[in-house]
């Protein structure tokens, strides 16, 4: 088992360094720096002259290729140091970063938790009920929500709920008086304003989920210890959720694992929508800024959870699997 | 009447699908005294399985009982509302499954799964459980009960499962235990094992089995009665003695005759259909008895070819004993090797007859020669991912076949046959060693030369739903390898020597344009055949070609084979886990264990006189359905149930 | 063996060849009715996207002018491909009184509602058509059915062309990860080896990438964003799930016999890669393919949605959308009809693929052991 782990971070890592080289490459090919791109476009008057621009770049190792850039950065890192966000006034990135945490992880984390407590009793009941009517109605409804996308599904929930009914609010995380409000008070603020955000968040995965956990359900069931389990006379209600859920957990935690990333990284169209100051935000906002340092911070962050999440699959694979032992 | 334990009467169960209704059993009627073994034979499709799953009332959904009763202890198990029927289950009758591999529940422990059939049932602690399970594990033979009973599944080898199904079946004390091909995913060695147990058990507990397998030879073993079902249909029922000795039914006289035992005096087998025809009228099934001449059974035991043995020079290296043979005569007959005398069991030689045993003159060039071949895969581990060690799967093996012999491999799963057979082809490359074709060295050819050489050599496979390509065409697989090796002049050229093929393997010419899953396993491995020799190759390997089959169409294929060798010249290696198919086919005959051949010889004299240990167990393991050997086992139930009584 | 009948020996009659797989296929995903809807919808989709400017436009689809018959519907497809006649006779894109206008005897047959997705139409353009509202006023009517957008385009005209943008994103972009996941994953799957180490590392770094954040930093490498672009983008992007698939595919596949059977007969690794492997493979590759095409038609409107989509003037659901969330108080109808058009396209390519999947599944198919 070390050893595997051992030899998975290895790879990780190596697979990291191509990962960041890339995204390095690519950023610091798009057209304009930092210096040039959104302030000119916005305000053609606050242009820096070329002077100015020449010294900021190399202040920042701008004036260097983006290839020797990227080691000057990369040891840097290695140090701790993920540099300053230039467009932000020169505040660390991994402040920053550690700024916008809360906002994303309140969403992701609420749906996540929402979307497995949900997910697995539609799950296990519609392999239970397979092919009644009401397990069919819901398998449809699960189906039309899997394909509804959710930023047409904010869109409309915004349109329902803001414009129609007026019962909660448009976007933001918190209204304007949030300061002056007591602490239940503020409590209902944020519920409010991240009522519609956390549906849009949890629904695509609640249906995702729950068809998953159905349809290796289904393929458990076949199974031949299924039937050795009935010949032994076991209920039929404990052969769903002991004999054939727990080999259904095996492809389950893979999911779980694979989620890891998608807690932090947050969702840019979604809180673009609902202008939810998190980190896709700020990964979109970065873009449009040119602001490196920022875009790599966040790249390096998203590849390492999500290697981190590979792992993770692994390792409770391994766990919930006792036929997987790395060596 | 009233003792059985199990009466079923008149039962018939039926799937109903979307190509309408399908009688899996149709009618059939039998009863399991305690203490008793009914065992069920027949067929892939003939009901078997689907009568025991009807007993337990575990049919899929679009199978029904449509009518019929089947009592247990004077319970109608048919009309029994389901939760009853649960308490039944494990209870009074269990049951274990013919695939132990995949039958137990992965992510538990063994000893959990037999645990939860004796919480369900008893009224016990969990410590009592435990212990209660350790106690059926050493029963049943498994070593070290106290530390298996928290293994997993994976951890065990397929005859440790098996007993592990056993016990658990066995934990609730049933009155009747369904044995669903208990035995058939196993070795001969572990079956004979398994068996044992069940007889053992089944005597000491005093409960009625239901065995079902498509062996009669597993038959012959353990039963008492037996009855025979064909396509839902029950043919014949009566003592296992009355069936093997007095068979009625043309079908029980066909299976009997078609399987080839180990001291079968055929060489041609016979088939079902040379004691029946069948016709389907109105849906139901209407068979007609063929008179069988006796000259055709004794043209089936004089016929065909007769053994061709190495070079007495070289048998008398191998220290098999020959007697000497007049000078000159080349290819002539001989005497036999003095510990064979099959002249015996044959009546003197017809017009017609050909000779029952042939050498290779002295001094022939061998077609193939292998010579120490070894294939040995890497066993990786560590941080570095370095080989630390080999699994020996063919560990320096060596051998010769002359033009126009048989060559039978034999071993259990895990020896090494498939693997030695495919690095012969170079479809698995050879680690070290030779292989010589003729003079050419495959083992080292370059790809060009070695594509060319495949020409002269082919393999035909276990599979017959995976050996062909399921989106190709008969006529597409069949003319696939003359288009690799350039054979025929054109589309239309292939296609005629296609047509001509399938007709040489028992085919039509109108099957060219169907896909393979139209087809039986048999009719598949026909086609496998035609492919094979599609390139007129001189050598072919038959890796378990036939041991995915029916015994009554195995039959056809090993005659087929048998006939195209003679009409071909085909020189084959046989490789299978059946003894007694190797031995019916093969003039000589290699014991595979462990990667190495541990015997070499004439078929014939390995078999009458195995010299080594192993060779001798697998003999022994082989089911024995000798007339004589049954009225002793018989017996032998008669005294211990008149005692018991 | 729980759920299938017995096998039972088929008597093979003499008559016509049988049906092979795909015909097969298409018989089980006929039984299921979701799917053919949602596949009779997908080809409605793509007749409207072809035919976009014979449905929606201002442009005449056949017209004499000066003695010549002219096509300048054609002009919507291609800019080139509306004759310079009239641009040189300064019609700026009015056909309907600029026609009789310049030349009394001409005549045109014109696209079936008169509206432009490019333009607002004005005020006696049309005989009894007013000038098109806009802002909040542009709700619909029967002039302007699915309403006008801030500008006073017609939604009804952009939704229509726009299906051309969302038709070829998604067939493009998929056909493009197709051909890099099927070979790369083929690669790797059949050889194995270090092929198959550097071929997975690969599909692990584009795997590790956030999706959105590779696009959107190509994207943003452009100066002038086309739909071609787009669909290149995508597809380089969305290969991974096909190349990880079709490496299974072949691993599991090339175990085989009638693999080992097509080498035994001397056949050479592309021969066997190609025609025996891959045609067994390409039914399960299919299913992701399908989904895939989804995905890039929800990538595109996301882009289009976030404004980095092709650069205007240029229809896309996803650029009505984002003009529908900066009115959303006012302007409902460009939020709705978009959106349930890119939800109904999303569902109906899912239904397809489910329905692929369950034909194609032999796990499914009792007859095709």
């Amino acid at each position: 088992m070390t050893s595997y782990l051992i030899r998975r971070l290895g790879i990780g890592v190596i697979t990291l360094l191509l990962i960041t080289f890339l995204v390095y490459g690519l950023v610091r090919n798009i057209p304009g720096t930092p210096f040039t791109s959104d302030m000119a476009q916005m305000n053609p008057s606050k242009m820096m002259s070329p002077e100015a621009v020449e010294k900021l770049n190399r202040l920042y190792g701008l004036d260097k290729p983006w290839y020797q850039a990227y080691f000057y950065w990369m040891s840097n890192v290695v140090r701790g140091d993920f540099g300053v966000s230039y467009s932000r006034n020169n505040k660390p990135v991994g402040t920053l970063i550690l700024e916008r945490m809360p906002a994303t992880l309140l969403l992701s984390s609420t749906s996540l938790v929402l979307a497995y407590l949900l997910s697995v009793p539609i799950g296990l009941w519609s392999s239970a009920r397979a092919d009644s009517v009401s397990e069919r109605s819901v398998s449809t409804l699960l189906y039309m929500l899997y394909s509804l996308p959710a930023f047409v599904a904010a869109l409309y929930l915004q349109l329902l709920f803001y414009v129609k009914l007026d019962w909660l609010p448009l976007y933001g995380m918190t209204s304007d008086d949030y300061a002056t409000l007591s602490t239940s008070g503020k409590a209902w603020d944020l519920l409010k304003h991240a009522t519609l955000p956390v549906i849009c968040f949890t629904y695509g995965s609640l249906a995702f989920y729950s068809r998953f956990i159905r349809a290796n359900m289904q393929e458990v069931l076949r199974q031949d210890y299924i039937r050795t389990a009935r010949a032994k006379g076991v209920a039929p209600r404990t052969i769903i959720w002991k004999h054939a859920f727990r080999n259904t957990l095996i492809p389950f935690v893979t999911l779980v694992g694979l989620s890891l990333p998608g807690l932090f990284s947050g969702a840019v169209i979604l809180e673009q929508i609902f202008s939810w100051p998190g980190m896709g935000r700020l990964y979109f906002e970065s873009i449009g800024q040119r602001d490196y340092n920022v875009i790599m911070g966040l790249t390096l962050m998203f590849s390492m959870l999500t290697l981190a999440g590979q792992l993770l699959a692994d390792i409770l694979y391994a766990v919930v699997d006792p036929r997987v032992t790395y060596n | 009447m009233s003792t059985a334990v199990i009466d079923v009467n008149d039962l018939k169960t039926y799937f109903h699908t979307e190509e309408g209704v399908v009688r899996a059993v149709d009618g059939v009627s039998f009863r399991i005294e305690p203490g008793r073994t009914l065992g069920i034979v027949g067929e892939s499709g003939s009901g078997k399985s689907v009568t025991s799953l009807s007993i337990m009332r575990l049919l899929a959904s679009s199978a029904q009982i449509e009518s019929g009763r089947i009592a247990l202890l004077r319970r109608d198990l048919v009309r029994l509302p389901e939760p009853e029927m649960r308490s039944i289950r494990g209870k009074e009758i269990s049951m274990i499954f013919q695939e132990p591999m995949t039958s137990l529940n992965p992510v538990f422990t063994v000893g959990d799964q037999v645990m939860e059939a004796i919480l369900l049932h008893q009224k016990v602690t969990k410590a009592e459980a435990r212990q209660r399970t350790i106690e059926l594990f050493k029963e049943v033979g498994i070593p070290n009960p106290e530390q298996r009973v928290d293994s997993y599944p994976h951890q065990m080898s397929g005859g440790q499962k098996q007993r592990v199904m056993i016990a658990m079946a066995l934990s609730c004390n049933p009155k009747l235990l369904i044995a669903d091909e208990p035995t058939t995913a196993l070795d001969v060695t572990i079956q004979a094992q398994i068996l044992d147990i069940l007889r053992k058990l089944r005597d000491e507990r005093g409960m009625a089995i239901l065995f079902i397998t498509h062996d009669l030879g597993v038959i012959a073993e353990i039963a008492d009665d037996v009855l025979v079902m064909y396509r839902g249909e029950e043919v014949e029922y009566g003592p296992v003695l009355e069936i093997f000795a007095n068979p009625k039914h043309p079908y029980t006289k066909g299976l009997l005759a078609c399987r080839p035992r180990l001291d079968t005096p055929y060489r041609l087998l016979p088939t079902v259909d040379d004691f029946m025809t069948v016709r389907v009228v109105e849906g139901r099934l209407e068979i007609t008895e063929k008179q069988l001449d006796a000259m055709r059974l004794n043209e089936l035991k004089t016929h065909g070819r007769g053994r061709l043995l190495h070079p007495l020079s070289e048998l008398a290296a191998m220290g098999h004993a020959v007697a000497p043979i007049a000078p000159g005569s080349a290819r002539g007959s001989a005497t036999m090797p003095s510990t064979v005398d099959p002249t015996q069991r044959n009546p003197p030689a017809e017009p017609g007859a050909t000779k029952d045993v042939q050498y290779i003159p002295e001094g022939t060039k061998p077609l193939l020669s292998v010579e120490n071949l070894e294939v040995h895969f890497p066993v990786r581990r560590g941080l570095l991912a370095r080989t630390v060690d080999h699994i020996r799967a063919v560990d320096g093996i060596s051998f010769k076949v002359y033009r126009g012999q048989t060559l039978g491999l034999v071993g259990e799963s895990g020896c090494g046959k498939t693997t030695a057979g495919r690095a012969t082809l170079r479809l698995v490359e050879p680690t070290g060693g030779r292989v010589w074709l003729d003079g050419v060295d495959v083992a080292s050819l370059g790809s060009a030369d070695l594509r060319q050489m495949r020409r002269r050599m082919q393999i035909i496979f276990q599979d017959p739903y995976g050996s062909l390509n399921p989106r190709m065409t008969v006529e597409a697989a069949v003319t696939e390898p003359m288009v690799i090796q350039g054979i025929g002049a054109g589309r239309q050229d292939r296609r005629d020597r296609a047509a001509a093929l399938l007709e040489e393997v028992g085919l039509q010419t109108v099957h060219l344009r169907r896909y393979p899953h139209e087809f039986s396993g048999g009719q598949r491995q026909r086609i496998c055949i035609a492919r094979a020799i599609a390139v007129e190759p001189e050598f072919l390997i038959c890796d378990e070609s036939v041991s995915a089959l029916d015994v009554s169409v195995q039959a056809q294929v090993l005659n087929l084979l048998k006939r195209l060798q003679e009409t071909r010249g085909l020189t084959y290696i046989f490789i299978s886990h059946d003894l007694s198919v190797v031995k019916f086919m093969a003039d000589m005959m290699a014991v595979m264990n462990a990667g190495k051949i541990i015997e070499f010889g004439p078929s014939e004299a390995i078999y009458r006189d195995p010299r080594e240990e192993y060779t001798r167990k697998l003999i022994s393991a082989t089911p024995n359905d000798d007339l004589d050997h049954i009225r002793q086992v018989v017996a032998q139930r008669e005294r211990t149930w008149v005692s018991r009584k | 063996m729980l759920t299938t009948p017995p096998e039972v020996e088929i008597a093979l009659a003499e008559s016509a060849p049988s049906a092979g797989f795909w015909r097969e296929s298409w018989r089980r995903f006929c039984r299921r009715r979701l799917a053919l809807v949602a596949l009779a919808f997908v080809v409605a989709l793509m007749a409207i996207a072809a035919a976009a400017p014979f449905i929606a436009g201002t442009k005449p689809i056949i017209c004499k002018y000066k003695g010549h018959i002219y096509f300048p519907a054609l002009g919507y497809y291609n800019r080139a491909w509306e004759n310079p006649i009239f641009a040189k006779d300064r019609f700026r894109g009015r056909y309907a009184g600029t026609l009789a206008e310049k030349d009394p005897d001409s005549w045109a047959i014109f696209p079936l509602v008169y509206q432009d997705p490019y333009r607002r139409v004005r005020a006696g353009e049309w005989p009894d058509q007013p000038e098109n509202p806009f802002g909040k006023e542009g709700v619909p009517s029967r002039y302007n059915w699915f309403g006008t957008n801030p500008q006073g385009f017609d939604v009804f005209a952009s939704m229509v062309h726009g299906a051309q943008t969302a038709v070829s994103v998604g067939f493009v972009s998929m056909g493009i990860a197709a051909a890099i996941g099927i070979t790369l994953g083929a690669l790797a799957g059949y050889f194995g080896g270090w092929i198959d180490v550097l071929i997975s590392r690969v599909i692990e770094v584009v795997m590790c990438i956030p999706s959105l954040v590779l696009i959107l930093a190509l994207v943003a490498m452009l100066d002038k964003v086309s739909n071609v672009h787009l669909m290149v983008i995508v597809g380089c992007t969305g290969w991974t799930g096909i190349a990880r698939l079709t490496r299974a595919e072949f691993m599991k596949l090339k175990q085989l016999e009638f693999v080992s059977a097509a080498r035994a007969m001397g056949a050479g690794a592309s021969r066997v890669m190609f025609i025996h492997i891959l045609r067994n493979a390409l039914a399960p590759v299919l299913v992701p393919i399908t989904f895939g095409i989804a995905d890039a038609i929800l990538i595109e409107s996301g882009l289009s949605f976030l404004g980095f989509g092709a650069s205007p003037p240029n229809p896309s659901w996803g650029t009505l959308l984002s003009a529908g969330r900066r009115s959303i108080e006012e302007t409902w109808w460009l939020i709705v009809f978009p959106g349930a058009a890119i939800f109904l396209t999303v569902l109906a390519y899912n239904l397809i693929g489910e329905g692929l999947q369950e034909a194609t599944d032999p796990r499914l198919r009792q007859d095709a052991h």
